[in-house]
């Protein structure tokens, strides 16, 4: 009990500080940057940081905290407004969204998705909040016992929630899952460092870069059939009235329990170092589809589709901070360049961030919750003339959509290679919508065998295979691997051969 | 003591050296020259945030103010390939105007004589503007039973060492010279993984880069990491050193150790490849300019460079920042170092 007070006394520290002159406008400064970024679709939270980061190094650390934290905070949240209006999802954590996002905008309840977005991420950053105080000892001891092994599991489970999450033909999605794999292995083999599947192109050391990757994918598509349609993206005018404020947070107070549920993955994916925000929101959004009453409904635009993923991303933010100050690991990509920022700025990361100094990681950890809560009221408020987006007609939209996205695709690098990849992966992703072939499967593989393919040398290195059966946590996930192999033939048998859950347009 | 007046003595060369480069030949060779209302660029070997990235970016301010003209500065981010890719882009489309430099690891150096297809550069061709020195220190968990060199050099217990694919061949080379239990695990992509392995115990050592050492020190010791030897880095007399900073004179190099414990091993072929790796930590981030950039030029940047290291502002900033002061090697004192580092990674070289 007194160490529950002892946290919670450190939080009540921690938030407070927030609200304190100059931290405030400080933080409102990296949402507002965070906010604008994130809506341009492939950008995210890295360029803003980047653009911030040589007025931070000049700055008082507290106040330079809370700027770079409120840029973290609020680009997954934004970055979802593209993904629901558009069906362009800028990054990996706003693809889940996009799934069934999207499908609403076009029935006319854009508003109702988005306002759905919103109250997950502030209800899925108050639970993560909750669970932390209550439980940071215990979450201390998990990080302890990940080693290779158990990321390396982790991340197929949440391989093969995704991949098994495709349809009637769940063989389809493993392999669309297998092909990502394989894509994620061209250019340098951890371990040794030799090139593979690279070719003569230097380009290709690096590996496939993800967000030309992703945008090809899903929103070349989207926009190609946009402008063959030559329509407006929602045909009914119905959404034009209703900005889905209550409705929204109507759907959220009703799956409630889905939303503790994907907070709970979103802090324990967080937490666990190194693990990203995508496996968080496809593990979120597998839960939602496995304990749906009608889970053929998902990808047709089944809210539940909206909240779970954007709960999850949400709840594993706040997580994520933790274990990049405490033990000096970073919990995401995001994280990873901030810790180096932070670290230049004064921070030095240790166990003491979690003891002596707990009140200034939970100032960070609350420059999150407050970040979500004041981008998420902003949203709201300009709701309404968001939602006119999917009323415009395509001839004007579909060019401004092209720009954005080949802005985005190719600002990290300044790659004419990127753009190749872009405009690879848009064909690409225009056949397999087409041909009824899985995408999020491919992209899962993409980002799960990069962060897999180490971990498994290293395991197999260390402790040869002895390590799928004497290891508990190890056993337990594999254990979760068949369960969720097995859920689709499971269920189509339990329906007496209706087919299984079919995610539309993934 | 005889080590430490080579040191000194070392220390004076490349000091006067340094100083040399800064005040006598630089100032007239740089005569003329004003890059007044222009903007100069530079090419960073990382993406966008990662330590190079904020390493440059920390310090172009001071070069704006100490390059002629008080340009403005800008950078072109070209991580990927080891480095590569940002020489390769130095050496073939930047205009050698005199307002561009590029940057690359002394691994990515290396790759210029091996004669890969990839490799479009030829740093023989290019003008080395200087370098800062970063080297290893290597940790040891306590329960590894290794704590300090005594221990180490009566290892019984094997050490599980967790590494970067380029740095392996060092400690191979050591480790066999040393005839001490060990294996190598390569896999882990970032010091960030290795981190997690040693405070999970998978792992029982790996080498740390000396400013997150010395930054990081007190944790460190509170975790129960120790640092028992050290890489060092090759200085203008072409021997190999230990960085002093920090309190990291009392680690030994691996090459002091080889020297005391196992001296029949000194000139042999795992010394010459312990030397080999050892040599680039001295000119570890390169900056060269393009082939065809005018002396002047070269002249005005490796001034800037040398002034920065020497401003107090840019001294205390570095020291904050990165917990170390700024190690620079000038120009033409890393002239001899560079070339020396690439000689011995040719092929054949052993």
């Amino acid at each position: 009990m007194g160490v529950i007070l002892f946290i919670a006394g450190a939080f009540v520290n921690g938030f407070y500080k927030v609200f304190t002159w100059p931290v405030f406008p400080m933080m409102m400064i990296g949402i507002v940057a965070g906010m604008i970024v994130g809506l341009i679709p492939g950008l995210g939270g890295l360029i803003a940081h980047i653009l911030l980061i040589p007025f931070a190094l000049q700055m008082d650390p507290l106040n330079a905290y809370v700027m770079l934290l409120g840029v973290y905070a609020v680009t997954t949240q934004t970055d979802s407004i593209p993904a629901v209006l558009l069906g362009v999802p800028g990054t990996a954590a706003a693809l889940a969204t996009s799934l069934d996002g999207y499908p609403m905008a076009k029935r006319g309840e854009a508003g109702r998705a988005l306002c759905a977005s919103y109250y997950a991420s502030i209800l899925g950053t108050f639970v993560a909040t909750a669970i932390f105080i209550l439980f940071l000892p215990g979450l201390r001891a998990l990080v302890n016992n990940f080693s290779s092994p158990e990321f390396f599991m982790l991340v197929m489970l949440g391989l093969v929630m995704a991949s098994s999450l495709s349809g009637k033909s769940a063989a389809r999605g493993l392999l669309m899952g297998g092909l990502g794999l394989m894509i994620s292995m061209i250019g340098q083999a951890p371990g040794t460092g030799d090139t593979r599947f690279a070719g003569p192109f230097l380009y290709l050391w690096e590996g496939m870069p993800l967000i030309p990757i992703v945008l090809g994918l899903f929103a070349v598509p989207e926009v190609i059939d946009l402008a063959i349609r030559n329509t407006t993206i929602a045909s009914s005018e119905v959404g034009r009235k209703v900005s889905g404020l209550w409705t929204g947070f109507v759907d959220c107070a009703r799956n409630w329990w889905l939303v503790v549920k994907c907070s709970v993955v979103g802090v324990i994916t967080g937490f666990i170092p190194g693990l990203g925000g995508a496996v968080a929101e496809w593990m979120s959004y597998a839960i939602a589809v496995a304990s749906d009453k009608n889970p053929d409904s998902f990808g047709k635009g089944n809210v539940r589709g909206v909240i779970a993923p954007e709960t999850g991303t949400a709840s594993h933010k706040p997580g994520a901070i933790i274990p990049t100050v405490a033990f000096g690991i970073p919990g995401n990509n995001a994280m990873a360049v901030l810790l180096v920022v932070f670290v230049i700025i004064g921070l030095r990361p240790g166990p003491e961030m979690l003891d002596t100094q707990l009140d200034l990681t939970f100032t960070m950890v609350s420059v999150v919750i407050v970040g979500n809560i004041v981008a998420a009221l902003l949203a709201l408020i300009l709701q309404r003339w968001l939602v006119m987006l999917c009323f415009i007609r395509a001839n004007l939209l579909v060019p401004f959509i092209l720009a954005a996205m080949i802005v985005g695709a190719t600002f990290a690098r300044l790659s004419f290679g990127d753009i190749m990849v872009f405009l690879a992966a848009g064909t690409l992703g225009y056949v397999f919508k087409h041909a009824d072939w899985p995408r999020v499967p491919l992209v899962m593989g993409l980002i799960m065998g990069r962060i897999a393919e180490p971990y498994l040398f290293s395991t197999v290195d260390r402790y040869n295979y002895e390590w799928l059966y004497t290891r508990p946590i190890v056993v337990v996930l594999i254990i979760f691997i068949c369960m969720a192999l097995a859920a689709p033939y499971y269920r189509r048998w339990r329906n007496k051969g209706a087919p299984g859950p079919r995610i539309r347009g993934s | 003591m005889k080590s430490r007046f080579k040191l000194a003595l070392a220390a004076l060369v490349a000091g006067s050296a340094a100083l040399g480069a800064a005040f006598a030949p630089g100032d007239a060779a740089a005569q003329g020259v004003s890059f007044k209302g222009k903007t100069v660029s530079i090419v960073v070997f990382s993406p966008p945030g990662a330590p190079p990235d904020l390493w440059f970016r920390q310090i172009g301010p001071y070069l704006s103010k100490h390059l002629p003209g008080n340009p403005e500065v800008r950078y072109i981010n070209k991580g990927g390939g080891g480095s590569v890719v940002a020489a390769n882009y130095t050496y073939n489309a930047l205009k050698p105007d005199g307002t561009n430099v590029g940057s690359f690891n002394a691994p990515g150096a290396a790759e210029s004589v091996r004669g890969k297809r990839k490799v479009q550069f030829d740093t023989s061709k290019m003008s080395f503007i200087g370098a800062q020195t970063i080297t290893r220190i290597v940790g040891f968990r306590g329960d590894s039973g290794t704590t300090d060199l005594n221990s180490f050099v009566k290892a019984t217990k094997k050490h599980l060492i967790g590494l970067q694919a380029a740095d392996t061949p060092y400690y191979e080379a050591f480790y066999r010279i040393m005839g001490i239990d060990y294996q190598v695990f390569s896999a882990y992509p970032r010091f960030a993984q290795r981190l997690q392995a040693m405070r999970t115990g998978e792992i029982n050592t790996t080498p740390f880069a000396h400013l997150t050492w010395v930054q990081n020190l007190s944790t460190y010791k509170k975790t129960d990491f120790h640092a028992v030897y050290q890489m060092g880095y090759m200085d203008g007399s072409g021997e190999i050193v230990p960085v002093t900073v920090g309190g990291m004179d009392k680690v030994p190099t691996g090459h002091s150790i080889v020297k005391k414990h196992k001296p029949k091993a000194v000139g042999s072929r795992d010394w010459k490849i312990m030397t080999s790796v050892a040599a680039g930590q001295g000119v570890a981030r390169e900056v060269w300019a393009p082939p065809g950039t005018e002396a002047k030029y070269v002249a005005a940047w490796r001034k800037a460079f040398v002034a920065t290291s020497n401003d107090a502002q840019y001294k205390a900033d570095h020291q904050k920042a990165w917990g170390v002061p700024m190690s620079w090697i000038p120009g033409d004192v890393g002239e001899p170092i560079v070339k020396k580092y690439l000689d011995m990674n040719r092929p054949g070289a052993f």
